[in-house]
């Protein structure tokens, strides 16, 4: 049942994306590529484009307090329809090519067999990821703002990460959809479709730098291999869908310069804006690396037909297009931001979100990453890093030096690529050489697999062939998945909990163990209860309690106080009567902890033990302490704070 | 006429495929030693090199690794 209803509203969902995706396709008029483009490609552009569409249609959708599940699902059922409608010859051919593709690559060498085969595995193996709770930020800001928009039918800062509501909701609004359509396990799981959409692009781009077969199915395992890939899998962030759209930007970019006319630039350019929007970080890598592949493109177009001055006449209608196509993805953001935070560029010039200033660590670690950059991307395990390129990566790289030298580098798109990731990434760590985290620049570090997959493939062709050197990288390939595969098992995959959860043999708690943490918290909070809790079990409070929850303002009113009479008073007098400790090394949990001794004495503290966390419920005996602060549905099905004095 | 006139291309030499493979062995096995999967710590414990193994990742690991970050941001 569980299986039956996920794969309905996931496959509903996907189609649409394609639906609007087709539909935004009509109306940009892309016409003169078509014909050029192979029915796959076409598929995962189109599922791309709606896909990114999609979200900011439910963000201004949710910002004018009409994010309904009525308007959610007959808008997706329509679309879904009419995706399926207009699209259904380019889904069957390209399920025609991509079986063909893998009959044609299975009648490989042996050791190439198990290489595809395994890297099928693994590309499957995501789905187990479902087993697996949502963690971190993930079940902090990403899914608790999205079930909070589901249930509220609107977008509104979320209580403790307000500043935080500025950044792009790309992610967000998809999670906020499928709730609404039913299904958080498909939130859960749907950067999974949208990861291989982006794995076509990545393939597409190589397949344009003129990689063959081989090269493809090792780009597919190097990016499968990636634990900055992999260890995202059902954790409920948002980053894997900056890096297919990131992927589609790159693609687009780089057929720049065999397009006519100035509508893949415009593309390019919409992609570049959606991809910022789903992970605003990427701002620092993408604009150097796309504007080198679009110069690039535009001003090696049509070599031999004109001159120097008509190409460098092209780069402004090309720049005009591409910074069109990025004003009309990001347009609704800047909306968003106006009406929320009354500054449509926040989180910049707000100076409140740390995203202008970060810095994770000391000068000795930081110089020590720079030293060693490519193994610390490779094999670190640094502060909030979470997950590695595939060594895979830095095991054929030197393989590079191989590949065939074209007559002028700067005609060749795998040259191109190579200086443009390079770019970016030196970009990165010029400006954030404290930032250790593959994911903040996701795409551009993944386009380095072009490069080493295209020397590895290189080899295999070079005469004489050596059939040790082959077996040798056909080894540590296989090496590599079983390696990457068995390590990941009961960290991002579980198959066995997964198996069960679906089958309904598993329960939630079971799959996700904060969900019964918070249990007595959510049975003993009364509708509309404010509780007194900053941390990420807040994706499993009661959609009201985390509508109603600690704000940041008063984290910061709290934390700033001196005394635990003063921080008890402040707790009380905002309204909050339930105060969780969960055994999470959190600095408001520490306070209040450490305050345990010192509960004043109009103040009655009842507590309620569970396992290692403790949840009070507070009881004034004296009446002159009364609470300022309650939350109650002003416009139901939200809930608002409001001053008790004044209202 | 060479073989790079013909358009087939020499392969690396067999000094070049020895350094290679000795690269690419020694990139899979610092892999495998820092994020050792299960069945190679089962192989280890039959064959009596656990605690070696254990040492020698002991070692390794704080290189890529750190507690001294300055300040805790958000992290998206």
């Amino acid at each position: 049942m569980f299986f039956l209803e996920l794969v309905l509203v996931t496959v509903e969902y996907a189609f649409a994306c394609l639906g609007i995706g087709y539909f935004a396709w009509w109306v940009i008029g892309i016409r003169n590529i078509e014909a050029k483009l192979s029915s796959t490609i076409r598929l995962t552009t189109l599922f791309l484009l709606g896909h990114g569409i999609l979200a900011n249609i439910w963000l201004l959708i949710a910002l004018a307090g009409w994010f309904s599940p009525i308007v959610v699902q007959t808008t997706s059922l329509c679309l879904a329809i009419s995706g399926i409608a207009s699209n259904y010859k380019i889904i069957l051919e390209s399920f025609r090519n991509v079986t063909g593709i893998i009959a044609v690559s299975f009648k490989s060498p042996l050791g190439w067999k198990l290489v595809f085969g395994l890297t099928i595995l693994l590309c499957l193996s995501w789905i187990t990821s479902l087993g697996r709770s949502p963690f971190g930020d993930g079940s902090d800001f990403y899914l608790a703002i999205a079930r909070v928009v589901a249930n509220s039918h609107r977008l509104r800062p979320l209580p403790g990460y307000e500043e935080f509501t500025s950044i792009g909701l790309q992610g967000e609004m998809h999670f906020a959809a499928l709730m609404s359509l039913g299904s958080p396990d498909a939130a859960q799981l749907f950067p999974w479709p949208v990861t291989l959409a982006g794995a076509i692009m990545l393939l597409a781009l190589a397949g344009r730098a003129g990689l063959g077969r081989y090269g493809q199915w090792l780009i597919l395992t190097m990016l499968f291999t990636s634990s900055a890939v992999v260890e995202l899998s059902g954790s409920g962030k948002i980053d894997l869908f900056a890096t297919a759209l990131g992927f589609a930007a790159y693609y687009w970019a780089a057929r720049v310069r065999d397009a006519d006319g100035h509508m893949t630039t415009w593309l390019a350019g919409l992609f570049m804006g959606l991809a910022l929007l789903a992970k605003i970080s990427y701002i620092v890598t993408f604009i150097p690396s796309m504007a080198i592949i679009i110069l690039w493109g535009l001003l090696s177009k049509n070599p031999g037909q004109c001159s120097y001055n008509a190409r460098f006449r092209r780069l402004l209608p090309g720049a005009v297009a591409c910074m069109a196509g990025f004003l009309i993805a990001i347009a609704p953001h800047l909306i968003k931001n106006q009406a929320l935070f009354e500054n449509p560029f926040a989180p910049f010039g707000t100076g409140k979100t740390g995203f202008e200033d970060q810095t994770w660590y000391g000068p000795a670690t930081i110089k020590r990453i720079l030293f060693t950059l490519p193994f610390a991307l490779t094999y670190g395990e640094y502060w909030a890093q979470l997950g590695n390129i595939s060594p895979l990566v830095l095991a054929f790289s030197p393989l590079l030096l191989y590949a065939p030298k074209p007559q002028t580098p700067r005609h060749s798109l795998l040259f191109i690529l190579s200086i443009s990731a390079t770019t970016g990434l030196l970009c990165w760590f010029a400006l954030r050489p404290s930032v250790l985290a593959p994911r903040y620049f996701m795409a551009c570090l993944l386009l380095l697999i072009i490069p080493a997959a295209a020397g590895t493939e290189a080899i295999l062709f070079r005469q004489p062939k050596s059939k040790i050197f082959n077996t040798i990288i056909v080894s540590i390939t296989v090496l590599t998945i079983l390696a990457t595969g068995t390590y990941q098992l009961n960290r991002s995959f579980f198959p066995d909990l997964t198996f069960r959860y679906l089958i309904g043999d598993a329960s939630r708690c079971e799959k996700e163990p904060e969900y019964c943490q918070t249990m007595t918290l959510n049975s003993l909070a009364q509708p509309g209860a404010r509780v007194f809790l900053d941390n990420h079990l807040r994706y499993w409070l009661g959609p009201d309690l985390i509508q109603c929850a600690l704000t940041r303002d008063e984290i910061k009113s709290y934390i700033g106080l001196e005394t635990p009479e003063q921080r008890w008073s402040f707790i009380y007098g905002r309204g909050f009567r339930l105060v969780p400790i969960f055994n999470i090394p959190h600095s408001t949990e520490r306070l209040v902890r450490a305050d345990l001794e010192h509960i004043p004495a109009w103040l009655d503290v009842l507590k309620i033990e569970n396992g290692n966390d403790i949840l009070l419920q507070l009881i004034s005996t004296d009446e002159s302490h009364k609470p300022l602060v309650g939350c109650k549905q002003t416009s139901p099905p939200a809930w608002d704070l409001f001053n008790i004095m004044s209202s | 006429m060479k073989a790079e006139e013909q358009g087939i291309l020499p392969g690396p030499s067999l000094m070049a495929q020895v350094a290679l493979s000795a690269w690419m062995t020694a990139v899979l096995f610092l892999y495998v030693l820092l994020y050792t999967p299960q069945p190679v710590w089962l192989i280890a414990e039959k064959a009596g090199f656990r605690s070696s193994l254990e040492d020698l990742q002991q070692q390794i690991k704080p290189f890529f690794q750190t507690e001294d970050f300055s300040s805790r941001m958000e992290h998206r």
